[in-house]
């Protein structure tokens, strides 16, 4: 019998090699900095960087600026799911909506978020509209494509037997096709979401205040271990929104056998 | 007695293929009705036009003197060849979902899905997971949830295919016992001769596609059934025998 880890194992059982990672990459890091194999303008080392992140946190920069990222990101995000849900759901379920809506994608998702910062200044009235516009972009593709994917492989077999118990369609949406779909939309969520915080420097290039709005003034000053700091902050926290999304993947896909050999 | 279900002169074509040419039966309340004929004769597609999933080209069905529409009559109890559980439901609840969509909740409904798990003999396993389950263990709880909504009629398409031997045999046995109890009326689809004859009241024996009816062979064998007496092995070579000169021309 194959029985669910829980989350708490599996931080027990895998953070020590994941950390041993981290290590290496910092000491790797250090190396380099510290023999010089690199110009010390090029490439800070860790104990600048550090003093950077310190400094910018004792000014009230990163209090500041990283608020308003999390608030583009939550927009951005929030917006692009309220579209891609129910038209990937649309497109999964009824074959016209796909057959309709699946060139526009084709033309639409090839265009990187960055080139749409022209039209967002234009478009929108506020920075911050503006900013959760590029997330939006970002954010959208993936989800879109993983929603449409799980709406579209719900297996035949059980929607019939919905259908024999009387279900309507509406009821074979919500208690069939939804929780079938279920782990293609999480996927959705997950890449999605680390894409938009991969957007978020392009959302914030052009005066909106946040973390990627700091790297580019940083880098104004010739502050290369300014930069860093900004960047290792916004690792930091994509690699923090992916690990809680795969926590709720696992509270909520519990009866998936896959799941259970999976690592965080 | 008046026929529960009705099929007269059915035809079904997939684009040039015809599948079902011409093919009538009639079921009777509380009647275990199998039916039998070669692989890919289109005995699916019989289940499903009962189930309303597929439209006949020609002739008609009534059930309950309506053409099949299971949002209607809400008297159906469909168990599938494979057993398509619902993988994100435990066990008790898979055999909650049709009575769900009744609008049946809370304790009653509980209980009633807790008689029927225990009815097919898996009291204890309410909170598996389907994966977690053996092969004859989700069978049962396909069954289970075809009957806990209290259905007339059930259809059953090839219920127990790819099991082995040994559990199909059991799980046939159970089928009597709790059909004895209910007395639903059963279309039951098989290619399994000696299953049809251990199961039914009456086997249909179709032709190879196109399909239509070879021969209605009653089986008055006394019940539980005893698959090496010599009446039973009897009625099992002729009817394999009409099976053979389908398959042999």
């Amino acid at each position: 019998m194959v029985l669910p880890l829980t989350s708490r194992d599996l931080i027990k059982r895998s953070l020590t090699v994941e950390i041993s990672a981290i290590l290496t990459f910092l000491a790797l890091w250090e190396a380099m900095a510290r023999f010089k194999l690199l110009p010390a303008y090029a490439l800070p080392s860790i104990e600048e960087v550090a003093a950077a992140l310190y400094s910018q946190a004792v000014l009230g920069n990163l209090s500041y600026a990283l608020p308003h990222s999390l608030l583009h990101l939550a927009l951005g995000f929030a917006a692009a799911f309220a579209v891609a849900f129910p038209l990937g759901m649309a497109m999964g379920w009824y074959r016209v909506a796909q057959r309709f809506f699946e060139p526009l994608i084709g033309i639409f998702r090839p265009i990187p978020p960055i080139a749409w910062i022209p039209f967002a200044l234009l478009f929108f009235v506020s920075l911050l509209q503006a900013s959760a516009f590029i997330i939006f972009i970002g954010a959208f593709f993936p989800l879109v494509t993983n929603i449409f994917f799980g709406f579209r492989n719900v297996p035949k077999q059980l929607a019939e037997i919905a259908h024999s118990f009387g279900a309507s369609e509406r009821e074979i949406l919500l208690k069939v096709a939804f929780p079938s779909a279920l782990p293609s939309i999480l996927t959705g969520v997950k890449v999605g979401l680390g894409v938009a915080w991969m957007c978020v420097v392009a959302a914030e290039m052009f005066g909106a205040p946040g973390l990627g709005f700091m790297i580019m003034q940083m880098r104004y000053v010739h502050d290369i271990a300014g930069v860093v700091a900004y960047m290792a902050v916004i690792g930091a926290l994509g690699l923090l929104l992916e690990v809680l999304v795969k926590l709720l993947e696992r509270k909520l896909l519990k009866w998936r056998i896959g799941l259970v050999a999976e690592g965080i | 007695m008046k026929p529960e279900i009705i099929a007269d002169s059915l035809v079904k074509r997939f684009n040039d293929l015809l599948v079902l040419n011409h093919v009538s039966f009639n079921v009777y309340p509380g009647e275990f009705l199998c039916i039998v004929g070669p692989s890919g004769c289109g005995k699916s597609t019989l289940i499903r036009i009962l189930l309303g999933l597929e439209k006949p080209d020609e002739g008609r069905v009534e059930i309950h003197g309506h053409s099949p529409n299971p949002r209607m009559c809400k008297c159906i109890g469909y168990v599938p060849q494979d057993d398509a559980l619902f993988p994100w439901r435990t066990v008790l609840k898979n055999v909650l979902f049709g009575l769900e969509l009744k609008n049946e909740n809370g304790e009653k409904a509980l209980e009633k899905a807790h008689q029927t798990i225990k009815m097919v003999g898996l009291s204890g396993f309410e909170n598996y997971y389907p994966h977690q389950l053996s092969g004859g263990m989700r069978k049962r709880v396909a069954l289970a949830r075809a009957v806990a909504v209290d259905p007339q009629i059930l259809l059953m398409d090839e219920p127990f295919a790819n099991i082995d031997a040994q559990t199909r045999a059991l799980l046939q046995v159970e089928l009597m016992n709790i059909w004895s109890k209910l007395r639903k009326t059963v279309v039951f689809v098989t290619h399994n001769v000696e299953e049809a004859v251990f199961l039914a009241d009456r086997v249909l024996v179709l032709t190879k596609r196109p399909a239509k009816v070879k021969a209605e062979i009653p089986i008055e064998l006394p019940r539980p059934r005893k698959r090496l007496s010599p009446q039973f092995i009897s009625v099992r070579e002729r009817i394999i025998r009409m099976l053979k000169e389908e398959v042999s021309i």
